[in-house]
Order: structure tokens, then sequence, then C-alpha cells
């Protein structure tokens, strides 16, 4: 059990309307001190309202949040200068230069380690003295993260910061963020990038319509996902009724030859095995479900969760 | 596909997500000529007291602002010379307002690619704007022309005199055009556009006292030279105005095709790679966020100002040339001096009056900034820092302040000085200057507003530029139309004294206006202490 002075973030029943819009309907959240955390959730889930409220920008109308053991809206002054945030689209002073814009958004998330923001200038390839209005919207994106990413803030808070980023600096953000766990920063990261997420989280939230909808870490997430088989037989397995698996279909040829398909439960894989095995296995294929597999079966409205039981 | 392919769409989207701004536009300066056609001939209902307008106080003087207007001993002449001043900035600003948020605001936004990507051509939308943007000039010299007809004033002057009006607006929307395919962002059309209104403007009021061929050169001088209501009534400078629209259209149609979408044709340059401590505290990136606009407005302002002040002895002698006031006033220098507490005062308060507008118009495009820096996110990362909102909000508004009394200040000292040096006579600089603070309550009126407006309801911001609007037709309107004066005091301009600077401020109206100021203000950071940021 941690304690709550592990949890940088906890959030419980969070709610919050726009008018008619419910944005948050009773939202939980949990982020450990060191953990990177993904947030996903399809577009309009509330990611964005989520970040706002921890960050004391939008104030909840039900529930409780709290940010590093403070009130997210009373403490907001304290409490930001323990936290970084870069913002999903922001648009730069486009006046400025970007070295100017990282200097001025730096300022703004904490103390700012001056080698390390010098490294992260070269490692995203930045033209510091070129003009934010001339930047391109990945070039943008790099100052924000770069500012955020040079503070020794405790808590770094993402919302989509890679949107735009080419599949170099993809690669260079997932480095730069794992050299930051590995210095004990925690990470709150809301992404649409399943394979970014799948790469750096520990722990993932899932959200759907301002509702927590499943969390977890992602082992976790997939022990409760049905696996793929593909299994080619001397004969007919005898896998009806078999509990955990379902959606079996059998092809038989003259010989009685038979290709199997089927998904199975974590759980029910050696029960499933021990039968195929009993009909002399030629091939074998066990296919984990992708990330893909399991968020959009989230997304569409799938509880995992209550689905495994 | 043709590069004009869609001018019919692109119209048709300009429309739908324009026309409640368009129609405000129409509506409003016609609306100004109902009310001063309803007033003006109810005030001037015989031939006499028309006759007396001519020969009024500051007739010939107030050519300086106005023009020289025909006809005045008509009911349409004088009309046209009450409208005058609307005339000269709201039309303009109309034209500069409406052609820059259909064609460089939409490209800033990046709106314009998305629909260049479909079937539309690249002209297309250059095209659709100075169309509907013209017909709009047009329906509006229309309706401001036919406005006068019912008050009884010769309906083919009125119709002269509608499209001399739609004829200037023409003028600025193919200027807008232009200006909009050479710089790159909004901001900069908005600062070309208003610069040449004013050097137009300038150019007519001084051809107009001197009676020289100045007026020729300003878009402004055609509107008078078409003589709408005079016995010498011509058609042919009504032609001017067109041509030139013509051919701005065409060069922006041409330098439209010489650049990228997105893209200007002056390539900016490169800045400094590291923010120097200054920038980096909020007051140093508010400041530097607003200098230029500051410079840019504190520069018109010090134009107008000069070109006024140094009138002031043309204005003088052209009273006292006046066959009618000149034996009023005698001669000799006791005359000059009597003209000059006469007329001289009461001009010099007109002028600041204008300053004060010009400050509280500058006042309401800085607060409106303030709205871009949230819909663009810099507020949010901003409120992110160890930094309570009201942090935010004291240093941005600081620095309006200062930009305010920058403009003022430099204003108020171009007119004092024009004015002395003009006279001989360093007194007026202290008298000028000093009067001119009185102004500085009604300013922090719209400061205040500005900064209620924005901590409560952002997204009615523009309700500050409505009363904004009224205040400044009342404020220019009202004395000569003999409003009562109940309703003259309701504009914060004229409530701080009517002539500051021959009778001076009233005390009680100057506490009045500053507690609201800054109540408003109060108001404004309470307002922002609580709300949702973005704002809901
Ligand atoms: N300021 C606001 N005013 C009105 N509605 C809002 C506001 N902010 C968010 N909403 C609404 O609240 C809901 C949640 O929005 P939010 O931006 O939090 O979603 P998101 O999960 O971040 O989506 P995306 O993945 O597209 O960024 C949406 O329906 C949105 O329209
Ligand atoms: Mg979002």
């Amino acid at each position: 059990m941690t304690t709550s002075s592990d949890r940088l973030v906890e959030i419980s029943g969070l709610r919050k309307t726009f008018g008619p819009v419910a944005a948050l309907d009773g939202l939980d959240l949990a982020v450990e001190r060191g953990e990177v955390h993904g947030f996903l959730g399809p577009n309009g889930a509330g990611k964005s309202t989520t970040i706002r409220v921890l960050l004391g920008l939008v104030r909840a109308d039900g529930g409780t949040a709290r940010l590093l053991g403070g009130d997210p809206w009373a403490d907001a002054v304290e409490l930001h200068s323990r936290v970084a945030y870069v913002p999903g689209d922001v648009t730069l002073w486009p006046g400025l230069s970007g070295g100017q814009c990282i200097d001025i958004l730096a300022r703004a998330h904490g103390r700012v380690d001056e080698s390390r923001r010098a490294d992260l200038v070269e490692r995203f390839d930045l033209d510091p003295t070129r003009r934010a209005r001339d930047y391109s919207k990945g070039n943008r994106q790099k100052v924000s993260l770069v500012a955020a990413l040079a503070t020794d803030a405790e808590l770094l808070v993402l919302d989509e910061p890679t949107s735009g980023l080419d599949p170099l600096m993809e690669e260079v953000f997932q480095q730069v963020v794992r050299e930051r766990r590995e210095q004990g920063t925690t990470v709150l990261l809301s992404s649409h990038i399943l394979g970014e997420v799948e790469a750096l989280a520990d722990r993932v939230s899932i959200i759907r319509a301002g509702r927590t909808v499943t969390t977890g870490t992602l082992t976790d997430l997939r022990r409760h996902t049905r696996s793929a088989v593909r299994a080619v037989t001397d004969r007919a397995p005898a896998l009806h009724d078999m509990p955990g698996v379902g959606d079996v279909e059998t092809v038989a040829d003259e010989q009685g030859r038979t290709e199997v398909v089927a998904s199975v439960e974590p759980d029910a894989v050696g029960r499933l095995v021990g039968a195929l095995h009993d009909a002399g296995i030629h091939t074998l294929t066990v296919t984990p479900p992708s990330l893909d597999d399991l968020f959009l079966r989230a997304y569409a409205g799938h509880d995992e969760r209550v689905d495994a039981r | 596909m043709s590069a004009a392919t869609g001018v019919g769409t692109m119209t048709g989207i300009a429309l739908r997500t324009g026309w409640r701004t368009l129609l405000a536009w129409v509506v409003g300066l016609v609306a100004v000529m109902v009310l001063t056609g309803s007033s003006i001939s109810a005030l001037y209902d015989t031939p006499e007291k028309l006759a007396g307008y001519a020969a009024s106080l500051g007739g010939d003087a107030l050519a300086v602002i106005n023009g020289r207007v025909a006809g005045l001993d008509t009911l349409g002449g004088v009309l046209a010379n009450e409208f005058g001043f609307v005339l000269s900035f709201a039309v303009p600003v109309m034209a500069i307002a409406l052609t820059t948020r259909h064609t460089r605001r939409e490209e800033e936004t990046g709106r314009l690619e998305l629909l260049l990507a479909a079937r539309i051509g690249r002209d297309a939308p250059l095209a659709a704007a100075v169309l509907l943007i013209s017909t709009a000039m047009v329906v509006t010299g229309a309706g401001v022309g036919a406005a006068m007809v019912p008050f009884g004033t010769d309906p083919a002057g009125a119709l002269r005199y509608g499209l001399a009006v739609a004829g200037l607006g023409l003028v600025f929307v193919g200027v807008t055009a232009a200006a909009a395919q050479v710089v790159e962002h909004a901001r900069a059309v908005w600062g070309i556009g208003l610069a040449l209104t004013l050097v137009s403007f300038l150019l007519r009021g001084v051809g107009a006292l001197r009676e020289g061929a100045l007026v020729w050169v300003s878009p402004h001088g055609w509107v008078d030279e078409v003589r709408a209501f005079g016995e010498d009534a011509r058609w042919w400078p009504l032609a001017l105005p067109v041509v030139l629209w013509a051919g701005l259209v065409a060069l922006a149609v041409v330098l439209r095709g010489r650049r990228d979408v997105g893209g200007g044709l002056l390539r900016p340059r490169r800045a400094p790679p590291r923010a120097s401590a200054a920038l980096q505290t909020s007051l140093g990136l508010a400041w530097r966020q607003q200098r230029t606009v500051v410079a840019g407005w504190a520069l018109g302002a010090a134009a107008l100002m000069a070109v006024f002040g140094s009138l002031a002895q043309e204005i003088v002698d052209a009273v006292l040339d006046n066959p009618e006031l000149g034996g009023f006033l005698g001669a000799g220098p006791e005359a000059e001096g009597r003209a000059a507490d006469l007329v001289l005062a009461p001009m010099m308060s007109t002028f600041l009056v204008m300053l004060a507008l010009l400050m509280s118009a500058y006042v309401l495009v800085a607060v409106g900034s303030w709205r871009r820096e949230e819909g663009s996110g810099r507020l949010e990362v901003a409120l992110s820092a160890p930094r309570s909102r009201s942090g935010w909000l004291g240093p941005r508004l600081l620095v309006v302040a200062l930009g305010a009394l920058v403009v003022g200040g430099v204003g108020a000292l171009a007119l004092g000085a024009g004015a002395a040096a003009s006279l001989g006579d360093d007194a007026w600089l202290g008298e000028v200057t000093g009067a001119g603070a009185a102004q500085l309550p009604a300013v922090l009126v719209f400061l205040g507003l500005g900064a209620a407006l924005f901590g409560w309801i952002p997204r009615v911001q523009a309700l500050a530029w409505a009363a904004f609007a009224v205040a400044a037709v009342l404020a220019y309107l009202g004395p000569g139309l003999g409003l009562p004066s109940w309703l003259l005091d309701l504009t914060p301009f004229l409530a701080v004294g009517q002539d500051v600077v021959g009778q001076g401020p009233q005390p009680a109206a100057l506490a009045v206006l500053t507690v609201l100021g800054l109540v408003l203000l109060a108001a404004g950071f309470v307002g922002l202490r609580r709300r949702d940021v973005p704002a809901g």
C-alpha cells in the first residue's frame, strides 16, 4: 500500500460541467511518485479538462482533487513551483525567438538546469534564433517540450506533447522522458500515440465521457483481455463449452486435419493448449492482444474490468 | 480550375461567418446619420437659422476637422458637416476592420489553407472579400444618403453625398486588400490602414484650412470636392475613389500571385537566442508585447495633435476674417486675445477630446490582446507558473496604463507645443497639457470596463467597444446637436468638462469617474481570480 505522500495526483469522483456539457462525470485518477502515467481517452473524453483542474486553471464542480498533497485551486501558487506543464496546442509569442520563448516558459515552470537546457536544444535540433511565427507546428511543440523538460520540476504534466513531432524527434522525446524518470521525476502523459504510451508508461488510465474506464499496468490490462489462438491439429479438438474460450471456428479437410481459430482468456490458455495437444498439434500461435485492440475496445465502450469477471 | 474558381462559395462562407459584424457596421453608421438628421432638422428648422449655422462660431476653424463642406446654408450641407468626423474615421475603420478580418485574419488562423485545399481558386478568397466588403460600403453610402432625404434635404445632393461616402470606404477596402498581401499579420495590416487614414485626414484638414490643392491628394478631400449640397455640385470627383479602388485591388491581386499562402512579401529577420532577464519577468514580457503597439499609437497621436496645434494661428485668423465675427471681436491685439478665448480654447478642448478617444481606443485594443493571450494558450502556461492570477493581470494593466499615458502625453505635448509655436505664446504648452490631464479619468473608465469584462465574461468584451462607440459619437456630435446636458454627461469625455481648456474641469465628475474606473478595475481582478481559464 502506498501512503498518500507518494501519491502526487489523487482525484476521485471529479465533476465539471460546461453549460449543458458534462466534461467530467465522476472521474478517478491516481499518479504515484516516480511513475510515468499514461492518460488516454477518445477526443472530448475530458483529459485536458482534468489536467486544467489539476493545475488550478478550472474549478471543479464536485469530487476531490489533490495535487502534491495540496488543493490545486486554493494552493495553486505554491504547488506550481513543483510542476511543469506542456499544453497540447500553445501558440508561442509570434515575435519572439524560439530561444526567448524557452527561457520565458522555463522560468514559468521552475528552476532551469542550464546544461540540460543546452543539451535538449541540441538533441531536439532546434534553431533558437528563428522567430516563433516562422516555426512549423512540430518545432513549436519542441520549444514547449524543451522548456518543461529543462526544469527540475517534480511532476511533469504533458497534454498531448508530441502531436506534430516526426518519428526521429518522437524517439528523442521518449529517451528524455525515460532519463527524467530514472532521476525520479513523475510524469502524467496524456497522449493519442499508443506506441509512445506503451513504450513509456508504467501505468495507464483510460477515460471515456468524463469517467475512468480502466486503470492499471499494461500487463494488468492485457491480463483481462483475450489472446487470439490459431492452430492446425490432426483431429477436431473438443473445445465446445470450454470456460474462457470463445469465438471458436473450425474448418476440417478430407483427412480430418482441422484449422482452429479461437479467442482465449489468459487463465484458460493452459486448458485450451491441453485440448489442442490431445488433438495433435501441427502448428500453434497465441497472439496477445495488441495495445491498439485494447484501446480500441476501451474507447468503443467496452469495459474490460466488467468483461473479465 | 482557374484561380478565381469558387468566388461564390467563398462569398457565401464570408457572409455566413461575418454577417453580424457587417450588419452592425452598416446599421450603426446609418443610425448615426438618422440621429444627426432628426436633431439638426429640429434645431435648424428655418432658412434663417440655417444661414446662421454657416456664420456661427468656429465654422471656419472646424474645417480642420470636417473639411470644407459646401452648401452650409442648406440642411444637407449642415448634416454633412456634422457627420464629417464620423465619416472621417468610422468609414475607413469599417473598411479596414472588415477587409482585414476576411483576408489576413483568415490566413493567419490557418482556416484559409483548409479551404484552398478544397475546390477554391487561389484568388477566390481575396476576390470574395473585396466584393463583399465593397458592396457593404456602397450599401452603407446609399443608406447614409437615403437617411438624409426624409429630413428634407435635396435628393440629388443626398445621392452625391452617399456615393462620396461609399467612395471613401472603397479606397480603404483597396488599401487594406493590398496591405494584407505585403505584411504577414493582421495587426500590421491594421497599422498600415490606420496610418494612411490619419495621413489622408491630416492632408485634407491642412488643405481645407489653407484652401490649397492639398485636398486633392487626400481621399478624404475628394468627399468635399463633390460639393454634394453646394450650388456648384459636381459628379466627376466621384470617379477618383473608384479608379483608385480598382488600381489598389489589381495591385493586391498581383502581389498575391507573388507570395505563398500564409506568407507575406516582407520576410522577417532572426532574433536573439536567449531572453534577457527583463523579458523573463511578467512586466518585461507584457511591455515587450505592447511596445510596438504603443509606439504606433503614440506616433499617430503626435502627428494628429501636432498638425492641429500648429494650425492655431490660422484658426484665429480664419475667425477674424469672418465678417460678422470679426466685427464683433473688433480689431488689434485685444481682438486676437478675445478670439483665442472665444474660439481657440473650445477648439483645443475638442482636440483634447479627440486625444482621449485615441487613448481609450488604444486601451481597448490593448485589453483585447489579453483575450488573445488566453485563446492562444499562453495564459494557461503563464498561470501554471508559481504566480497568482493577480500577479499576471497587475503587470499587464500597468503596461496598458503606461501605454495610454505615453499616447496621451505625447499627443498633448504635440498639441500644446504646436499651438505655442503657432501663436508665439509659450503659455499654451502648459495650459493645453494641464487641461488634457482632466481627460485621464474618462480613459480610466474604459480601462476599467475592459478589465472587468475580461475578468467576468471575456466572451462579450466587444461590449466595451460598443460603449466606446456610443460615448465617442455623443462626445463629438452631442454639443452640436443640442442634446440635453444630462445625456452629454453620460459620455465620460464631456462629463469631465465641456471646455476643459477654457473653463476647466468638473471636479465632482473627475472624482466620480475615477472611483468608477477603480471599482471596475478591482472587479476585473476579482472576476479573474474566480473564473475558469480558458473561460467556459
Ligand atoms: N471551455 C470549455 N467550454 C465548453 N466546453 C468545454 C470547454 N472545455 C472543454 N469542453 C468540453 O468538455 C469536453 C471534454 O473536453 P477536453 O478538452 O477535456 O477533452 P480531451 O479529452 O482533452 O479531448 P482531446 O483528445 O480532443 O484533446 C468536450 O466535450 C469539450 O467540448
Ligand atoms: Mg485535450
